[in-house]
């Protein structure tokens, strides 16, 4: 069937040839093609903060997405739409691998559909523990990654990306200016643990989320929005009303798809978004639980 | 006992804030904040659609028959893998001879992706040995509004009494993977069952994945 467009694009990266490359250029690199004829509309390079690697060192790897202008690729919760990147790693015996740490994303309106994700650059970043022995041998850290790329359209596409670390005795080296740079700016747009509490009552077809002890820091002018983590909690196209009250702030969120279905807890983010002084663009990682006091239920 | 008073009592203006906050939405805020798509258990949204065939389809002359909506659109990836698969026209073949309404339903808008005729409509049927009782041509988006419907694919069945018993992906893996259907817990086929058997669908809400819909 002529009509359906799926690409595969072929890595074809020989093996020798990429580890005579990492050997001369002895920095974190990385190799992701695609077959020239089908252009990905994404390509990927693998990082590392580190050099080298001393035994039980703890040091972080990034898998960085550029994507072309007009196109995204999703968050772990992609919205209405879409799939999030999936990342696996490969990594030499002893060698763990943290999850995900995902940044803030982008919100994508299409009509009445909302979908999060990133455009132009992202630095999807993980935290590895090494071993408390090493081999002498380089680590070779290589990561398959899957991610869907949308612009109108939506495209599956899949590279592969690798970093080689020398492995030590003794310290670790620090990565090149440039590798340090990238791993600076990931954590800036890394969402943060909120030190405001909140608590989530549910209704039938509505919640509202308290955010505790917020509102003196928020100009009142600020434009605040939360991002569920997963799917089906709240409606992501609905309104989200803000209100006040002393120094909490209320946001009373339509439920999603799961509406018929018991709430006891909400994650997401809240971003601040335009007119919110300092903390403008940052995000929050909220875990709110129901209260005791559930609106009555219609159904 | 004076400041354990105070604290309940701030207390209860809390949640007397949050409870009014819920039920105030009764009133004007309901509107702005109007809930998005249908809900299982109610009746499902009526329509009448024009299919491939020119033939006018309306949901309330259907009573009596388990209707399956199917939202599609050709060139998504995600319906690729169910189509390339087989996967997709297996169900239908396995819905239709029982006798369930199986409709296909193109709600691409004209000049978006998946936006097909009705000869082309009726081309993919034959070329890809896909079996629906018919494909409904939505290029307006009517029907795929009146059902919140988000994704290619997005299934929605409703019983003979013409509730919405289901709503939902076809499976449990959000991917394009062909290969992953094999180990796919598929919902529409639990869902099927349970309702031809006249028993509860386990689970009637599922997260849709796929495509957007390429609404106007």
């Amino acid at each position: 069937m002529g009509l359906l467009v799926i690409r595969n694009l072929i890595v074809s990266v020989s093996a020798p040839a990429a580890f005579v490359a990492l050997w001369l250029c002895h920095t974190p690199t990385a190799t992701a093609q695609s077959t020239p004829s089908e252009p990905a509309h994404v390509t990927i390079e693998a990082y590392a903060d580190q050099q080298s690697i001393g035994p039980g060192d703890t040091f972080r790897v990034a898998l960085v997405e550029r994507i072309q202008p007009g196109w995204h690729t999703y968050w772990i919760n992609p919205g209405d739409a879409g799939q999030a990147t999936r990342l696996r790693w490969s990594v030499p015996g002893g060698y763990r691998v943290d999850d995900v740490q995902w940044p803030v994303p982008h919100v994508f309106r299409s009509g009445t559909l909302v979908t999060y994700g990133y455009e132009g650059e992202v630095a999807l970043v993980q935290t590895v523990h090494a071993p408390g022995s090493l081999a002498s041998a380089p680590a070779n850290l290589s990561v398959e990654a899957q991610w869907l790329a949308c612009q109108d359209i939506c495209i599956p596409e899949h590279g592969v990306a690798q970093v080689t670390l020398r492995q030590e005795a003794t310290a670790a080296h620090a990565a090149p200016a440039a590798s340090t740079a990238l791993f600076t700016a990931a954590g800036a747009r890394l969402p943060k643990p909120s030190p405001w509490g909140a608590s989530l009552a549910v209704g039938p077809t509505h919640v509202v989320l308290t955010v505790r002890g917020i509102a003196p820091h928020l100009p009142s002018a600020a434009q605040v929005q939360f991002l569920p983590l997963s799917w089906g909690e709240i409606d992501n196209d609905a309104r989200q009303k803000m209100a006040r009250s002393g120094d909490d702030l209320l946001l009373t969120l339509a439920r999603g798809d799961l509406r018929s279905s018991t709430l006891a807890k909400l994650d997401g983010l809240l971003v601040l978004g335009r007119g919110s002084g300092q903390l403008q663009g940052q995000g929050f990682l909220l875990h709110a639980l129901a209260s005791g006091t559930d609106a009555p239920r219609t159904r | 006992m004076i400041s354990i008073h105070r604290s309940r009592n701030a207390w209860l203006v809390r949640i007397c804030a949050v409870l009014l906050s819920v039920s105030g939405l009764a009133g004007t805020a309901q509107r702005a904040m109007a809930v998005a798509g249908p809900t299982i258990g109610s009746a499902a949204p009526d329509f009448v659609g024009i299919d491939s065939n020119g033939k006018s389809i309306a949901l309330k002359d259907l009573r009596g028959h388990i209707v399956i909506l199917e939202w599609s659109n050709n060139q998504c990836p995600f319906v690729g893998k169910h189509y390339r698969s087989g996967n997709m026209q297996a169900l239908q073949k396995e819905a239709t001879k029982q006798g369930i309404v199986w409709l296909t339903v193109l709600s691409s808008a004209p000049g978006q992706q998946g936006n097909v005729t009705a000869a082309e409509a009726n081309e993919l049927t034959r070329s890809r040995g896909a079996a629906p009782t018919a494909v409904i041509l939505d290029p307006s988006g009517t029907i795929g509004h009146a059902y919140g419907a988000r994704t290619t694919p997005h299934m929605f069945i409703i019983d003979k009494s013409g509730t919405l018993v289901y709503m939902g992906g076809m499976d449990d893996k959000p991917t394009t993977d062909v290969a992953d259907i094999a180990t796919a817990k598929n919902y529409v086929r639990l869902a099927l069952t349970a309702v031809t058997a006249g028993t509860p669908v386990q689970d009637p809400v599922t997260r849709p994945y796929g495509c957007s819909v390429k609404y106007q």
